[in-house]
């Protein structure tokens, strides 16, 4: 009895000393939140923050491409791309079937993308919001929507080659979408949160936005209705012709801008991938070909400016000539032709545009040929631009002279051979070409790219003569009687020249041209046509000057051009004996 | 001498408690912007309800109880469903930020436990008049205990969440038997060191001063300690395992007085923690990360690395209830939910809620010094220790004071087998209070007790 009292007293203190290890161990826990949480406190809370503060970018909406009346060219629409977390679909062969039923695929194909134990895959891209409205109403588990945009191109292939196209990141690829893309892209903003686990922001933490700045709107000079005119005719003119490709240039002489571009053979830029990578480009600036015929309207121009020549300047022309050491020929065998040099122009004498030529010399006729902008940058700054060629002075040999004469061993590309003509349209005023019109800021700051520059060429009453020349070579009398257009005067210039075809290096095949200018007394608009290799037909007249005249046509009542009511002065061809 | 039984303390300090309960929704509620819902006005009037009803039961089945215990034990599970209630805010704006479907709240099924727990804490005080009847099925609770903790390695009922076995399954409910099993291990513990303290006293021999017992003795720390690695290697427990151990010992030390157990208990853990080290590749990770856990900051050391975040961004005055970030940390209203009252109380409001701890660890202990008789001493110390270890085994974990381990925290965390199992203790405590403290009935003389209990034997 007495021990176990003892002892009980005992088992009390080691109870209390129990007790007192217990306090301590309290204490030092004590000791560790105080460390943990005011001494280490502000360190560790700040590293907390900073490890979830993520970063995320803020797409900006690409601008649109818009012709010169505001019709959508290119546009950035609201999508949805449609995902999958396949741990949560308990029967793909069901919701397979479903899906296939509104997006029109392949239900195994389908059935296979939502069949596994992934959290995330895609299964269909750049849906419409109507679409993905469609398979909401379906209600399937694990089918998620993220939203995203998409560029749309709402008219198809109308002036692909100038809009361009994009890759699949939405970053422009092709003409003025990659020419233009720091411009359209705008710039992208960010969102700074504090990032929960599974990657969610927490609301309730502070969460700082930079808002993206949309791209700018890029309006263009280029008129849908002559644009889609002058994409149908060459489309059709290639086929005809079976030419390997064919270019319309639609200009405003007066002000440089350029009111179509089209090309044939041309793509879709909904479905870039189902086209050939030649097609893409822009043929108007990135192909050039020697000019040929149409390049004797410099070459008179620029003998008319200098006053040593007239329309009615005879020229004696005889079969052949020989300069340095080549005997050059016309296209058709003659004797000796007694030309005006309208006659020299309406029958396309390369002969007599030598020796035309020959009356100012070749440092001045160099000089006016640089002035007409060969060889020189368009202005247009547009990807994939040729300036062609254009020989410097001291290299030329003695057979330089005489070919570049008549529109050979130089080359051009097709803008530039319409602005040649869009100067002596505009009374001898050189107006560097525009494509695009305006820049509009998302704040509506209006901007011209472009910086506009006037050059006069030749005078005026240079340019008014060499376009009563240039009727004559639509009248019957020339070589386009085809581009003639009923109740308007015409004036133009054919060209079939030798294309240096840059496979073999060699010449092969023919680039068949008409350049022309209508009202001739007045001129509103110039339209420059262009077939590479055309194998049913042949000439300039023949296969490129129906194709101005319907374009023309086409352009000259979309912008209500009414005729002048003036007829054209029949100027003489020959003279003397005649030929 | 007629003692006051105190009962109208105890009403008053409840009262006081769930005042900042109610205070502490309402914080949540305005600092998150979100109205109380009127589904929870009914939990805060269940809980007042349930204690209340609690509260009375002790007035009329033991009168003389401690008057701290149940407003102690009422505010902590008061305070856990305002956590509680705050995480599920947090998660319900953050679905509905993401654009998911909020998850169910957590709220109202810990209130529903808390509902089992009161009714089994009247359960207690109704049926065990006595405690030292409890004495009596020494060798059943043994049993039941061993039989709670191999339950969840049964085939069919076992359940493993989170990586550890320690769940049974019946149908949509599961539970923790081992919650359970701690107190009936400590029932069992308490009755099997009064019948063999004696033997277990004896020492024959000394090594430097350590007292070495008797091979035959060495059996049931030897038996606890395989028990406790049994827990660790087949459940992947440490937490319970280190509980089992350290509670043993404690109650040993309690039992013989030797401080050779001590010290026997501390070389065996040693060897049990570097051999668990070194061959459960579980617990060599928990080292891993709890030695370096910035080094794996991004995966298996994420909830450390967060926990600390959190207590440090509560500071001193913490960010206030419903301000802080606590849904950061994965398990945020269960392992991890001192983390979240680090955040949101900061220092001055957990080591007030430490000290609640305390008081209830203390008035353990001080019925246990206060009692007649050896069994509810043992019983009420290891009661007492067992809430102590488990308070500084989750604290330790989530501070990273020790290698982190899978415990709740008794009365906060959100989980009905452990609220249910800390109930029982508090009813268990205020039981044997009831008998130290009872004037007028003459407590049995010890010898009696004793050798009744001798007799069976």
């Amino acid at each position: 009895m007495r021990n176990e009292w003892i002892r009980l007293s005992d088992s009390r203190k080691r109870t209390s000393f129990l007790l007192a290890g217990i306090i301590a161990v309290l204490s030092i826990y004590a000791v560790r939140l105080i460390q943990l949480q005011v001494f280490q406190g502000s360190a560790l809370s700040a590293q907390a923050t900073h490890e979830r503060q993520r970063t995320i970018e803020l797409p900006a909406i690409r601008g649109s491409i818009v012709d010169a009346n505001n019709q959508p060219l290119a546009v950035t629409v609201d999508a949805v791309n449609v995902t999958a977390d396949q741990t949560l679909i308990t029967n793909p062969q069901a919701e397979a079937q479903q899906l296939a039923g509104v997006l029109g695929a392949d239900p195994a194909a389908l059935a296979t993308r939502l069949t596994g134990r992934r959290r995330f895959i895609y299964v269909a891209k750049a849906l419409t919001p109507q679409t993905w409205s469609q398979i909401a109403t379906l209600n399937l588990p694990g089918i998620v929507k993220e939203s995203t945009t998409k560029r749309v191109y709402p008219n198809g292939d109308l002036a692909a080659n100038v809009v361009g196209f994009v890759g699949s990141d939405g970053k422009g690829l092709g003409g003025l979408e990659y020419g233009l893309q720091p411009l359209l892209a705008g710039t992208n903003g960010t969102q700074t949160f504090q990032r929960g686990p599974g990657g969610g922001a927490i609301p309730t933490a502070p969460n700082t936005k930079v808002a993206a700045i949309p791209g700018s709107t890029v309006k263009l000079t280029i008129n849908s209705d002559i644009q889609y005119a002058a994409q149908q005719a060459i489309a059709a003119e290639v086929a005809t012709t079976k030419a390997t490709s064919g270019t319309v240039v639609v200009m405003d002489p007066t002000t440089g801008k350029v009111l179509a571009l089209a090309t044939a053979p041309t793509f879709d830029p909904n479905n870039v991938g189902a086209s050939s990578a030649g097609d893409r480009g822009n043929r108007a600036l990135s192909d050039v070909y020697e000019p040929g015929s149409t390049a004797k309207t410099m070459t008179a121009a620029a003998v008319i400016n200098q006053g040593l020549a007239n329309p009615y300047t005879p020229i004696t022309i005889p079969g052949t000539l020989k300069r340095g050491n080549k005997v050059f020929h016309d296209d058709v065998a003659h004797g000796t032709w007694h030309l005006t040099l309208t006659g020299m122009m309406a029958k396309s004498s390369n002969l007599g545009a030598i020796l035309t030529s020959e009356r100012i010399g070749p440092r001045i006729f160099d000089s006016y040929l640089q002035k007409f902008g060969m060889g020189q940058p368009t202005g247009l700054n547009f990807p994939g631009e040729s300036t062609g060629k254009l020989p410097s002075l001291n290299s030329w040999s003695s057979t330089t002279f005489p070919t570049l004469a008549f529109g050979q061993g130089m080359n051009v590309n097709t803008v530039q051979a319409a602005s040649v003509y869009a100067t002596i349209a505009n009374n001898g005023t050189r107006i560097t070409p525009t494509l695009v019109d305006q820049i509009v800021a998302p704040d509506g700051t209006i901007t011209h790219p472009n910086t506009v520059t006037s050059t006069q060429v030749v005078t005026p009453k240079t340019a008014k003569t060499v376009r009563l020349m240039l009727e004559t070579v639509v009248s019957n009398r020339g070589t386009a009687p085809l581009a003639q257009i009923p109740g308007y005067r015409v004036a133009g210039k054919t060209g079939t020249a030798q294309y240096a075809d840059p496979k073999c290096g060699c010449y092969r095949g023919v680039v068949a041209s008409f350049i022309g200018m209508a009202p001739a007394d007045a001129p509103r608009l110039v339209v420059a046509v262009t077939l590479v290799k055309p194998r049913n037909g042949h000439f300039g007249g023949q296969v490129a000057a129906p194709v101005f005249k319907q374009v023309m046509i086409s352009a000259l009542q979309t912008l209500h051009i009414p005729p002048t009511g003036t007829t054209a002065p029949q100027l003489p061809t020959t003279f003397g004996a005649g030929g | 001498m007629r003692q006051s039984n105190r009962r109208g303390t105890e009403l008053m300090l409840l009262v006081f408690a769930l005042v900042l309960v109610v205070l502490g929704m309402l914080q949540v509620g305005w600092a998150t912007g979100t109205a109380i819902p009127t589904r929870l006005w009914v939990t805060m009037a269940l809980l007042a309800a349930l204690a209340a009803g609690m509260h009375m039961v002790v007035r009329l089945r033991a009168t003389y109880a401690d008057p701290i215990l149940l407003p102690a034990a009422t505010l902590l599970t008061g305070l856990g469903l305002v956590m509680i209630y705050r995480i599920d805010v947090a998660n319900a704006q953050r679905a509905v930020h993401n654009n998911i479907t909020p998850p169910t709240p957590d709220v109202y099924a810990q209130l529903t436990w808390f509902a089992i727990a009161a009714v089994l804490f009247v359960a207690v005080l109704i049926l065990v008049r006595d405690h030292r009847r409890l004495q009596r099925y020494t060798f059943t609770f043994g049993l039941i205990g061993i039989v709670l903790l191999i339950l969840p390695l049964a085939p069919v009922l076992g359940h493993t969440i989170n990586g550890a076995r320690l769940w049974v399954r019946l149908a949509v409910f599961s539970f923790q038997p081992g919650e359970l099993a701690k107190i009936a291990l400590t029932i069992f513990f308490a009755g099997y060191l009064v019948l063999k303290r004696d033997s277990l006293a004896l020492v024959r021999t000394r090594v430097a001063g350590v007292g070495v017992p008797r091979v035959k003795d060495l059996g049931p720390i030897l038996i606890a300690w395989l028990i406790s690695l049994g827990v660790l290697v087949f459940q992947n427990d440490l937490g319970t395992s280190l509980l089992f151990f350290a509670l043993f010992v404690s109650m040993l030390y309690i039992a013989t007085g030797r401080r050779s157990w001590l010290i026997w208990g501390a070389v065996l853990f040693a060897v049990g923690s570097l051999a668990s080290w070194a061959l459960i590749p579980h617990v060599h990770e928990r080292v891993t990360i709890w030695l370096n856990p910035f080094g794996y900051a991004a995966d298996s050391g994420y909830q450390i690395v967060q926990s600390l975040y959190g207590f440090a961004n509560g500071g001193l005055l913490g960010a206030g209830l419903g301000q802080g970030f606590p849904t950061l940390v994965p398990f945020a209203n269960t392992d991890f939910i001192t983390a979240a009252f680090g955040e949101e109380l900061g220092l001055i409001g957990l080591m007030a809620m430490l000290m609640v701890y305390a008081i209830i660890v203390e008035r353990g202990m001080r019925i246990s010094v206060s009692v007649k008789d050896s069994f509810g001493q043992l019983l009420a110390a290891g009661l007492s220790i067992s809430v102590a270890i488990q308070v500084f085994v989750i604290i330790g974990g989530v501070t990273r004071l020790i290698p982190l381990t899978g415990l709740t925290t008794p009365f906060l965390s959100y989980g009905g087998s452990s609220l249910v199992a800390n109930w029982i203790i508090i009813a268990l405590l205020l039981r044997i209070s009831d008998r130290a403290r009872r004037p007028d009935t003459q407590a049995p003389a010890m010898d009696d007790a004793m050798t009744q209990v001798v007799r069976r034997v």
